[in-house]
């Protein structure tokens, strides 16, 4: 990790600003120090991550690594993090300074853990539990480790923590305020209970909440073998140094943008008849080396799902400032510093009590993200990418297992399509920008759940035509192997296409179908079972030999399409990435096949351009 | 922000002093963060996290969003 190294694309508005920004330290730490030292703590919450994957019970962490570590000190500023989960890493910088001030530090003892998961004190949805641990250094606070990670099954009105038809923060699961989870390293055994009883596989939850635990213990220690090099005055020096390292290099990037004030606006939908909207409104106003990302003006918060809690829309603005900034800045507290977000409370950006909001996290984080990135697309349009798919394509289940009689859960999340960007299609395949989880391998999910996979591939024609093609989304086909499982799910992008960038056309919309078993179509969950809306649904009863296909959302292009390269037009059909119609009607190659060979017709892809040209203008943007 | 709150009071840091059963929380009335313990409350009787939120509201957000916004 070069901390020193900086990017030519940050192009200060003069020589001055690079040099003041980038030498020097307040208290005068080293370069060289300041490398070994951020390095040190990026490695403790790195070791805290491989702590939980190998003693999780559950794939959402031992396979999504659904989960974020962080080092704190000792007033709850964050002094490292490590690259887990992008959604947590907005709110995890809130949740601990405000879990601290509430309960007070003077109430907390060596051995002492925390936990809650309560969306309105910084959480991001019901299921991502923090916990946090003091380390002590000479018999005093030094600072705090702590991990927030998503639990698969937290009680409520449905299997898999996704209560997702819920209108209020009581369906949605067990909610805990700050409580002690440990006292002096040992058992608060009613707190314990309450859980125990509440969630429906308490096994894994007591085997994730251990694996949470270790996490902590690993991070204590390795922090105090910090504190032994470095001694806790050093220490709290070199953090500082970092942080305002961190915060002047932001500054810099941000001062590199044009001074302005950005309007976007974009909507989620459900995909109910009519389709219900909540609209988000934001503004980005870039005033040297601030920048602001207000929400005023966005829906009040719905009787659904989908709001974020602040912590969500905190996370999705960092997040996408992130993406257009140096990636190697320290992710530190001082980064964070130089971003203003304004989200009133009770409205979608800001759910209060008794708001639901468990997909707010998955669901609204990456519509935030893409409204950030459509808001400094207007400041910067080279770095800036068109929407991603933007949906977890959340599908959870669970059940008594025909093989066990254990009672089991599961959140089972999709790859989408990424947007296109300036220099280099989308990605396809790969999660929403907000999770950098990876999905349950095939072969775990059929070794510990009732389903077999009968199909699971890239969906053809899913990215958004563009010079830069959207990525691909995915098409799964799940057959249940019980004779009860119980499924849920909440979808986004099933209404409107995910936006294409400057001409370009959007991604495919996402779909999620059944078919029952003896029959041979397919059919919307409305049609099959009478759901409300097809996109979020609860607790349906599926049986042996019913198959479920999920579409996940593509993602939008960039620029227009008919100026994207025939050759890789030709090259897109061949990989079945573009059907030869759509590379006609979208791109205008027009395409001949024979024996499996295909081949572009110059003259008429040339007429067929010049028409589109002549139609310029005209674009599906979604 | 709801204008009709507004109360003269004299500026300063309050501590939110409510019984240990009461778990409810507030939240700040510029940027929308939650108010853990310490309350920052403006000379009109709005509720801040910080002094800074104070600031931002009559210099940022009063001259787009409030009443005699240009």
């Amino acid at each position: 990790m070069g901390l020193w190294r900086f990017d030519a694309r940050a192009t200060p508005r003069n020589a001055r600003d690079l040099v003041s920004g980038m030498t020097g330290t307040p208290n005068g730490t080293d370069q060289v120090t300041l490398n070994v030292v951020y390095n040190r703590l990026v490695g403790i919450c790195k070791e805290m991550g491989s702590t939980m994957m190998r003693a999780a019970y559950s794939p959402i962490f031992s396979e999504s690594l659904d989960f974020s570590c962080v080092v704190f000190d000792r007033d709850g500023v964050m002094l490292a993090q490590s690259e887990f989960s992008p959604a947590q890493v907005g709110a995890i910088r809130f949740v601990v300074k405000w879990l601290i001030a509430e309960i007070g530090d003077d109430m907390l003892k060596p051995g002492d853990v925390v936990v809650h998961n309560d969306p309105y004190r910084g959480g991001v949805h019901m299921p991502e539990h923090v916990v946090i641990k003091a380390v002590y250094y000479e018999g005093e606070i030094f600072g705090y480790v702590a991990n927030i990670a998503h639990m698969s099954e937290i009680g409520g009105l449905a299997p898999g923590g996704f209560a997702a038809t819920a209108t209020e923060v009581y369906q949605e699961g067990l909610r805990l305020p700050p409580v002690w989870l440990m006292r002096g390293g040992e058992y608060v055994q009613d707190i314990w209970r309450v859980i125990m009883t509440n969630h429906r596989a308490p096994r894994y939850s007591w085997g994730d909440l251990h694996a949470m635990l270790a996490s902590l213990n690993v991070a204590e220690r390795r922090l105090q073998e910090v504190l032994e090099t470095y001694g806790a005055e050093g220490l709290s020096t070199i953090c500082a140094d970092l942080m305002a390292h961190a915060e002047r290099w932001m500054r810099v990037e941000i001062r590199a943008m044009p001074d302005g004030e950005y309007y976007f606006e974009d909507s989620i939908s459900n995909a109910t008849d009519p389709p219900e909207e909540d609209w988000f409104r934001l503004r980005v106003v870039i005033d040297g080396d601030g920048l602001i990302a207000d929400f005023t003006g966005s829906d009040p918060q719905g009787p659904h799902v989908m709001n974020c809690t602040y912590g969500v829309t905190a996370s999705a603005v960092y997040n996408a400032v992130l993406q257009l900034v140096d990636n190697d800045i320290p992710h530190n507290d001082g980064v964070y510093r130089p971003i203003t977000v304004i989200a009133p409370p009770g409205t979608v950006v800001n759910v209060i009590e008794p708001g639901a909001s468990v997909a707010g996290n998955t669901e609204t984080h990456p519509r935030l993200w893409a409204i950030v990135l459509g808001a400094l697309a207007q400041a910067v349009p080279e770095r800036a990418a068109a929407a991603t798919g933007g949906s977890s394509s959340n599908f959870l289940f669970g059940g008594t297992h025909p093989d066990t009689d254990q009672y089991y859960v599961h959140y089972h999340l999709e790859g989408v399509g990424w947007g296109g960007r300036a220099d280099a299609d989308g990605n396809s395949n790969q999660v929403v920008p907000n999770g950098n989880c990876p999905n349950t391998p095939v072969e775990i999910f059929e070794t510990r759940y009732p389903f077999v996979q009968t199909a699971y591939r890239l969906r053809r024609d899913s990215g958004g035509p563009g010079k830069h093609r959207g990525g691909l989304s995915t098409e799964r086909i799940m057959e249940v192997r019980t004779d009860d499982i119980t499924v849920s799910a909440v979808f986004n992008g099933m209404v409107k296409k995910p936006r294409g960038l400057f001409g370009a056309g959007g991604g495919a919309t996402s779909e999620l179908t059944v078919r029952r078993a003896g029959t041979d179509e397919f059919l919307t969950f409305r049609e099959a079972f009478g759901t409300r809306s097809n996109s979020r649904f609860a607790n349906i009863k599926l049986t042996h030999g019913d198959q479920v296909m999920i579409r996940t959302p593509g993602g939008g292009g960039y620029g227009l399409p008919w100026e994207r390269d025939v050759e890789l037009v030709r090259q897109d059909v061949e990989e079945d990435f573009v059907s030869v119609a759509v590379a006609g009607s979208d791109y205008g190659v027009v395409m001949m096949e024979s024996d499996g060979e295909f081949t572009v017709d110059d003259r008429a892809t040339a007429a067929r351009r010049a028409e589109m040209l002549a139609a310029a203008g005209v674009g599906d943007s979604g | 922000m709801n204008e009709g709150e507004k109360k003269a009071v004299v500026p300063g840091w309050r501590k939110l002093n409510w019984p240990w059963w009461d778990t409810h929380v507030i939240n700040c009335q510029m940027c929308g963060q939650m108010i853990p313990r310490d309350v920052w409350v403006a000379e009109d009787g709005l509720e801040f996290c910080t002094e800074e939120c104070d600031g931002l509201y009559r210099t940022y957000w009063l001259p787009r969003y409030g009443p005699n916004r240009k």
